[in-house]
């Protein structure tokens, strides 16, 4: 089955919500359901869960999320063989290579109970993106993808310095601030957080945005 | 075809023209002949008029037809008088056939041209008029928009807050419902919340903290408060701390980094002042670590601290219900407060009480307290938890208020007090006869305190007609014993 875009935009959060609210309930069929949606949108807490329910003890829950699983699998795949077949015809093309760097990164997300699986993806999704930063032109959206990329495999402090270099480069870049937020954090750097939330040169506009400023800041 | 697709239709207009062309040749070629009859050459000179005038006036624009009126009447008087009359003709013969039909042409012209003008001016007026219809309907459109864009921003915002009130509904239900497993629901609503991977439930126990709850039991063992001066502090404080906000207190900060458990968030859970639980999440995700969910956990910490009350005082009254249900009243005060309390609580929910009163005729030589007493107890057994007894003792009366009780319930009691009562009395010798007399309380009363008056005077009459039927025990007694 051919991927395809969803019509209509819809908003995640509502989405989360309301697969949370189905997995919640007391009725089987309306967990089954929840299940059954838990892979869209694509995030690493509803991956671990459909892992959780891969090996529950309910048989259809359990085949569920294998299937589900599987599809997410599968999906992977052929986008990986479709972007080989292209890197084929023209090998030195850049874009090509990105995208295999972030599929090769979403791919690894679906691996949390395989380290050697999860850790070969990010490995080679790393090797990429640095040869692109090396070979190709140092560019903001390369640094942003490595940063995620090192995130994800530990190395917090390489991550924060290509987080840096986006806001180098691109001063309100709102998702490198906000890996940048995030790696200080899980590094226990909490005192530094507010600090770099201060030297953000924009407004924050959205709910969110500020929920996070409001909680860090010093009034 | 309507007549206004006639009119617009090119097709229709150029065959009008060719036929009214043909016409008129028709009519020049007969008026060419040399002896034409007089009368047929008025009338058809009167058509060409007419016709040509019907073709402007359909097809030709107004300034056109009214130009072309002015030229071809001239036209057709001078054609006239060259055609027909000039060789041979004089000329007051000429005026007395070209004339009519050329003022007729005229007067025609001119009516429609005031027609014309009455229709335009309508028309301006109509034109006019809608102008400012929809420029008001603009303004309307727009104040509507305005009132749409409030309404929606209003409706998004309630429904913000529905959720939220859903959300803690639900909450506080699932705390109130799992009396037994508190821990997990709290476990389970926070862990929804914070989308936490480590999270664990303390319970305080004097200076310990015992691990309650969480996902890995054999990981984590008890800690000790007498050591740990933060996590103390903490557990015996009443509100959610979060590591944002002991970031910013260096000292705080210090202090969290000697703790033997370092966590990002602490909610410590009270029972009525003291420490009673203490949650701490070890590890979330970033994204959700922001002020909403801090909210949203300071509302969780107070439903938790108040569900606890509740559970706490439901377990008293639980403890203590001999006290509070099926209890002997003593005062009379008593017993009318509680039948207003009946009524009260039968006016708001609709429902139905009665009230039942039985007399007893005691032996005279016997112990009549000891004789109440039994009869108490065993009323008491036949009754239901939640009815009341008032005793009587002067009037040797016991009322019984069965609340929620319908007619049909109150003469099932009724009927099981008779035969419990019988069975005393002839186990006993000391009591000789009851009598017994009931009312039922419908919903249906108009107010409060006719209902009250109509309750003091049932009693009343309960009371008397008790009276009276005991003394005609009494009598029956006498003509017995004679």
């Amino acid at each position: 089955m051919p991927y395809t875009k969803p019509s209509a935009q819809t908003n995640p959060l509502e989405e989360i919500r309301v697969t949370t609210d189905l997995l919640l309930s007391k009725n089987p069929k309306q967990i089954v359901q929840g299940i059954r949606q838990l892979r869209r949108p694509f995030y690493s807490l509803a991956i671990s869960e459909l892992h959780q329910f891969s090996s529950h003890s309910n048989l259809m829950y359990r085949i569920a999320a294998k299937g589900e699983l599987d599809t997410l699998d599968i999906q992977f795949r052929k986008r990986i063989y479709k972007i080989r077949q292209k890197l084929r015809k023209e090998p030195e093309y850049p874009g090509y290579q990105l995208a295999l760097a972030v599929v090769f990164l979403r791919y690894s997300q679906i691996w949390p109970h395989i380290p050697e699986n999860r850790n070969f993806f990010l490995s080679q999704s790393n090797k990429i993106l640095s040869s692109l930063i090396r070979l190709i032109q140092p560019e903001a959206r390369y640094f942003y993808y490595r940063g995620f990329v090192r995130k994800e495999m530990g190395d917090l402090r390489s991550a924060i310095s290509d987080f840096r270099k986006v806001l180098h480069l691109n001063p309100v870049h709102w998702g490198a601030f906000l890996g940048l937020l995030e790696s200080l954090f899980e590094l226990g750097e909490y005192q530094k957080i507010p600090l770099v939330i201060s030297t953000w040169p924009g407004v924050f506009r959205h709910p969110y945005q500020r929920a996070i400023a409001n909680m860090w800041q010093t009034k | 075809m309507k007549a206004e697709n006639v009119l617009k239709n090119p097709v229709a207009k150029n065959d009008a023209l060719v036929i009214l062309a043909g016409f008129s040749l028709i009519i020049v070629f007969i008026s060419m002949l040399e002896t034409p009859a007089n009368f047929w050459r008025i009338l058809a000179s009167c058509h060409l008029y007419m016709v040509w005038i019907v073709y402007g006036a359909l097809f030709l624009k107004k300034e056109n037809f009214y130009w072309g009126a002015l030229v071809a009447i001239p036209v057709f008087l001078f054609f006239q008088y060259f055609v027909y009359y000039f060789p041979n003709g004089s000329i007051s013969n000429w005026m007395h056939y070209a004339f009519p039909p050329a003022l007729d042409m005229s007067a025609i012209a001119g009516i429609l041209y005031v027609y014309n003008k009455k229709i335009k001016e309508k028309h301006n007026d109509l034109e006019n008029k809608q102008a400012e219809e929809e420029k008001v309907s603009g303004l309307l459109r727009h104040e509507l928009q305005k009132q749409r864009i409030k309404s929606e921003n209003l409706e998004r915002l309630i429904r913000n807050q529905e959720y939220t009130f859903s959300l803690v509904y639900k909450i506080f239900r699932s705390f109130l419902t799992s009396r037994k497993d508190f821990t997990s629901a709290l476990y389970q609503s926070i862990s929804r919340i914070t989308q936490a991977e480590k999270l664990a439930i303390y319970r305080v126990r004097g200076q310990t903290l015992i691990p309650e709850k969480n996902e890995n039991p054999g990981k984590l063992s008890k800690i000790s408060l007498a050591t740990d001066q933060f996590l103390r502090e903490i557990a015996h404080s009443n509100r959610v701390f979060s590591i944002s906000e002991i970031s910013k207190n260096n000292e705080l900060f210090n202090a969290w980094k000697k703790t033997s458990h370092r966590g990002l968030i602490y909610i410590p859970i009270r029972e009525s002042g003291s420490p009673k639980y203490l949650i701490i999440v070890n590890k979330m995700p970033f994204g959700i670590f922001h002020q909403r969910t801090l909210q949203a956990l300071t509302y969780v910490k107070k439903m938790a601290d108040l569900a606890l009350i509740i559970t706490q005082e439901v377990q008293e009254s639980r403890n203590t219900y001999r006290s509070q249900w099926q209890q002997v009243l003593q005062s009379p005060y008593d017993f009318l407060s509680f039948v207003e309390n009946e009524f009260r609580r039968a006016k708001r929910f609709r429902s139905s009480f009665s009230l039942i009163a039985i007399r007893m005729q005691a032996a005279e030589s016997d112990d009549k307290n000891l004789s109440v007493e039994r009869l108490i107890q065993s009323v008491l057994s036949e009754i239901r938890e939640l009815d009341q007894i008032y005793v009587d003792k002067p009037r040797h009366l016991i009322w019984i208020i069965l609340p929620f009780t319908t007619f049909h319930e109150m003469s099932g009691v009724l009927n099981r007090l008779d035969k419990k009562l019988n069975h005393l009395t002839k186990e006993t010798n000391s009591i000789h006869a009851f009598d017994y007399g009931f009312s039922v309380f419908e919903p249906d009363y108009e107010s409060h305190k006719t209902m009250m008056k109509q309750v003091l005077e049932v009693l009343q009459i309960h009371a008397k007609i008790l009276e009276k039927m005991s003394r005609r025990h009494a009598i029956h007694k006498a003509v017995r014993s004679n």
